[in-house]
């Protein structure tokens, strides 16, 4: 949904005003109704949408206002949100025009392991680094759904790329969900090009990502920060770094901290270069910190409450995880069903399609794509507002652990309809094939959440220790 | 209420299909619930590992389902399809957890009835229609195979 901003609303009771200069603005609100409070006649109307036309061509308001005088749903504020809606970017529209090219360069990026960044310069040229930027700080507010969608058409493409960008948009998305002075600099930051790679993943963690290793040293000023992190997604690409760590607070016990900062050019080296099965194309790079000095002004969110401020937002995360499964799962049976309609054995002489057993195990991927669709969707309209915050991690947790598994068993299926020729290095779906597996793997971890929801049902103490009974 | 944990469509309601999933959905929620009980009544056994990842199982199982029924076109036999399987799963996995004997019985009771309920469609027919629908091929068309 688009809520129209204070400042449109104040454009549009200008233009009620020039139409109608007997109007008192400060009698008009957003519930204010055109025809029954404001008096409007069938010629105000059309004045009123000639007008707006004039300076919007892009927003034609005659048909919005038969249907919604007719309905009785005139309001000021309804139809500032219709020029909202129609004035802004249409981000799944702009997936699908980028998609071509980035489907055409995800084979050599893969086989090389080259980041792409040609294609994250296009995201940022095109805006759609952008798209979650809240509208009142200047954006369009993309919503969950919208980034979901979109995300799931760069993954169908190329899943590096979105798997990368993805790290930036729900970031953004998170952070901007703090307000403040935070929100405010990180997306002046965005609208002018810079980039978020996200780093809470350290060696030797684990799934466990509320408990950095890396260190936090109070000085004055600011901080001074040391240790490991490892799948640094996009950090090639990325202009701006967000980092966890961990200081100590008056107890000495460790406070979980987050901080972003302008990628520096010392203190943060790469000392293992991403080399993997899939997701290749990623530069999700092993990093040292190295008495890397952060001022103040870089931390976010109150010290400590670094995982409430993830539990709260994790819709976001998880989500947007989530859907470039699914995307690389849409593209797979897309990919499946086109070649095997097409693909002619000279024994049987039709289309493989016609053969049972293709039939069957495309109505399997069919299937268990529908589920893992649903579940996603379900997720993204979840009230993400009202559920405690455990309630909610876990709900978006089991969904992301449901949705990447029933992905990976689309594209693995998909293999076995198509035979040995999916295996060759020219076939999309062997890419399809190692990049889905990253969806079983990555966070949040299958067995924490196993146990944390396991415990959460059984009303057992989620952190109580010892762990388990013997 | 939560999207994630409202209820899904009663059973009874809708087209054949969608009362089969429902019917389904029904049951696996009643293992569920039953193994759900019986293990929160033994302290010890609650905290075992083993229990706590398959009571999640189930959970993170039924979410899918709900999720399907409420958002997927009902009347596709994808949802039916879908349901019936992983109805299965959950009971199976439940029926692992439960020890008391009486609720061992219900238990019992809740399989035969999950598998004495005929589908509107047989498995195969439904991985049949599903699979040419995707692949754009007329269910209808004789013969039906090559």
């Amino acid at each position: 949904m688009i809520t129209a901003s204070p400042p449109e609303l104040s454009t549009l009771v200008e233009h009620l005003v020039a139409v109608k200069p007997d109007l008192r603005p400060q009698e008009i609100g957003p519930r204010t109704s055109l025809t029954r409070d404001l008096g409007f006649d069938s010629l105000d109307l059309v004045r009123l949408a000639a007008r707006i036309h004039e300076q919007h061509p892009e927003a034609d308001l005659t048909p919005w206002l038969a249907g919604a005088c007719q309905a009785g749903a005139d309001s000021v504020g309804s139809m500032a949100d219709h020029l909202a809606r129609a004035r802004r970017r249409d981000y799944v529209a702009l997936a699908r025009e980028l998609a071509p090219a980035f489907a055409e360069r995800a084979a050599r990026h893969d086989a090389d392991g080259g980041f792409p960044h040609e294609n994250l310069a296009e995201l940022v040229r095109t805006g759609y680094t952008a798209m979650t930027i809240p509208r009142e700080y200047g954006g369009d507010g993309a919503g969950l759904g919208e980034l979901c969608e979109a995300q799931q058409v760069l993954a169908g493409a190329c899943a590096s790329t979105a798997f990368s960008v993805n790290m930036h948009v729900h970031g953004l998305a998170m952070i901007a969900q703090l307000g403040g002075q935070d929100a405010e600099w990180v997306c002046r930051a965005v609208s002018e090009g810079a980039v978020i790679a996200g780093g809470f993943s350290e060696p030797g963690v684990g799934g466990n990502w509320w408990h950095p290793t890396t260190k936090a040293e109070r000085v004055d000023g600011g901080y001074v920060l040391n240790g490991r992190k490892g799948f640094f997604t996009g950090f090639p690409g990325a202009t701006h770094l967000f980092l966890s760590a961990a200081t100590k607070d008056d107890r000495g016990l460790p406070q979980p901290m987050a901080f972003l900062v302008p990628k520096p050019d010392e203190g943060i080296r790469v000392i293992e270069e991403w080399d993997a099965a899939g997701m290749r194309a990623t530069g999700s790079h092993t990093l040292a910190i190295e008495d890397f000095f952060v001022e103040d002004r870089w931390s976010v969110g109150e010290p400590g409450k670094l995982p409430l401020l993830f539990m709260t937002g994790v819709h976001w995360a998880w989500c947007s995880f989530a859907s470039v499964f699914v995307g690389i799962a849409r593209a797979a049976l897309e990919h499946v069903t086109a070649t095997q309609r097409r693909r002619v054995l000279s024994v049987i002489g039709k289309p493989n399609a016609h053969l049972p057993g293709v039939q069957f195990r495309v109505a399997e991927m069919a299937t268990r794509l529908a589920a893992a669709r649903a579940h996603l969707e379900a997720a993204v309209h979840a009230d993400h507002d009202t559920a405690g915050p455990i309630a909610h991690y876990l709900d978006m947790s089991l969904m992301k652990m449901q949705v990447t598994r029933l992905a990976h068993e689309v594209v693995t299926l998909g293999m076995q309809v198509q035979g040995g020729s999916s295996l060759v290095s020219a076939s999309p779906l062997q890419r399809m094939y190692r990049d889905v597996i990253a969806g079983l793997l990555v966070p949040p971890a299958a067995d924490v959440v196993l146990e944390w929801a396991g415990k959460h049902a059984l009303d057992v103490p989620i952190f109580a220790e010892p762990r388990w009974a013997e | 209420m939560n999207e994630t944990t409202r209820p899904a469509v009663p059973a009874g309601a809708g087209g054949p299909g969608e009362r089969y999933a429902g019917t389904m959905f029904g049951l696996a929620e009643q293992a569920y619930e039953l193994a759900v009980r019986d293990v929160k009544g033994d302290a010890k056994r609650s905290r075992l590992p083993g229990g706590q990842f398959t009571t999640a199982r189930m959970r993170a199982s039924l979410a899918t389902m709900r999720a399907l029924m409420a958002r997927h076109d009902p009347g596709d036999p994808v949802v039916a399809h879908y349901v019936a399987e992983a109805a299965q799963e959950v009971v199976s996995k439940a029926f692992e957890l439960v020890t008391d004997p009486l609720a061992a019985e219900e238990m019992s009771r809740i399989w035969r009835s999950l598998k004495a309920t005929a589908p509107p469609l047989s498995p195969d027919h439904a991985r049949e229609r599903i699979g040419k629908a995707a692949l754009l091929i007329d269910p209808d068309a004789t013969p039906r195979w090559l």
